[in-house]
């Protein structure tokens, strides 16, 4: 009974060590990290010693590992506090999904000498605006982008610039094909690309009309590629970028749902403002 | 059993953390080395690592806080 008791308390102190492991190796920001490592670490360690005592049960061992459990009780959560600490006030970056601060304005922030949290640092509003660029994507939320991005061109007096992308990474991705299946596999490639571009040219349309409705100047650019380092080519000084929530450059046409923000915060590229509205356009400043 | 722990993360703070997660893992190591080799006097090496290593973590805390590692000036 107590082999068995011990052998549970072991193998479950274990795991969620594991389970801390893992998540120092895979969360994506410092904050993250931290609470990982301590709570994960703290219970793991506290289980483990337990099912020490329940294999070496005697009064000494009961009384050093209650000790040890009450220490480490103590501790970790004083040693995780300052940590955070410390990290939040060096201006350690935040993940750039991060929604709500609400240490901001509280503790001072230090500037973090570090390269990626000049990537990081979320840019804000305060320059001027010298263009605004709308990401043509079709599916839902494009309508909320459209607007959205006419509204702050004609706002700051400046011209629209329509940026068409076909995510032809995603949709050459067309799986493992067997063998001889290769032409199929161009075929597809092939006929999502061109509805891809039916589909930017129907919205393209869609923007033109709106964009000559409000009076707005407006340009067209399309690319095919990777949106990612296309976008980010596009974000300099001055711009101010417009997205769908939830179309992506694939058009709706691959298989595996892409979802925007997602696919920019893990790229880096942090938006601005993140309204809670589902249907919001998506704004990074460049 | 207990995993891969230390990643020398991309900046100074996620080493720290790496640390502190290391420290623990330690206690953890002692711990199984008592069922291992049926001593009792790994617990006390458990104490003791746990002690040391939130030491560790409080004054790199402070070091954080204060600015880098390598501004600070030596002993």
């Amino acid at each position: 009974m107590m082999a068995l008791l011990s052998v549970a308390f072991l193998i479950a102190g274990a795991g969620l060590c594991l389970i801390a492991a893992l998540g120092i190796l895979r969360l994506p920001d410092f904050f993250m990290r931290m609470h990982a490592a301590t709570k994960a670490g703290v219970v793991g360690c506290g289980l483990l010693l337990v099912g020490v005592a329940f294999a070496e049960p005697s009064a000494g061992t009961w009384i050093k590992v209650t000790i040890a459990i009450a220490f480490l009780l103590l501790t970790q959560p004083i040693a995780g506090h300052l940590l955070a600490r410390a990290g939040y006030v060096a201006g350690v970056p935040l993940w750039g999904g991060t929604r709500e601060d609400q240490l901001e304005g509280e503790l001072q922030r230090g500037d973090f000498d570090h390269p990626a949290s000049a990537v990081f640092r979320r840019k804000t509003m305060n320059h001027k605006i010298e263009k605004v660029v709308l990401g043509i994507a079709s599916g839902p939320g494009m309508d909320a982008a459209i607007t959205h991005a006419i509204a702050m061109a004609k706002a700051h007096k400046v011209d629209l610039a329509g940026l068409a992308i076909i995510d032809t990474k995603t949709l050459h991705d067309v799986g493992p094909v067997p063998i001889g299946g290769n032409y199929y596999a161009k075929e597809l490639r092939n006929t999502l690309t061109a509805g891809a571009r039916r589909r930017v040219a129907e919205t393209v349309e869609v923007v033109e009309e709106a964009a000559t409705q409000a009076g707005v100047r407006f340009g067209l650019y399309v690319e095919e590629g990777d949106p990612i380092p296309i976008l980010r080519d596009r974000l300099t000084d001055g711009v101010a970028l417009v997205l769908s929530r939830q179309a992506w450059f694939d058009h709706g046409l691959a298989d595996k749902k892409i979802a925007p923000m997602s696919k920019l915060t893990h790229h880096r590229i942090a938006p601005a403002s993140e309204p809670r509205e589902d249907d919001a356009p998506i704004v990074v400043f460049g | 059993m207990c995993g891969p722990a230390y990643h020398p993360g991309p900046s100074g703070p996620d080493r720290v953390v790496a640390l502190d997660l290391l420290g623990l893992l330690g206690v953890a190591a002692a711990g199984m080395a008592v069922v291992v080799s049926g001593s009792v006097a790994f617990v006390d090496i458990a104490l003791g690592v746990a002690l040391i290593g939130f030491l560790a973590t409080v004054a790199f805390a402070g070091f954080i806080e204060r600015g880098s590692i390598d501004e600070e000036e030596g002993p």
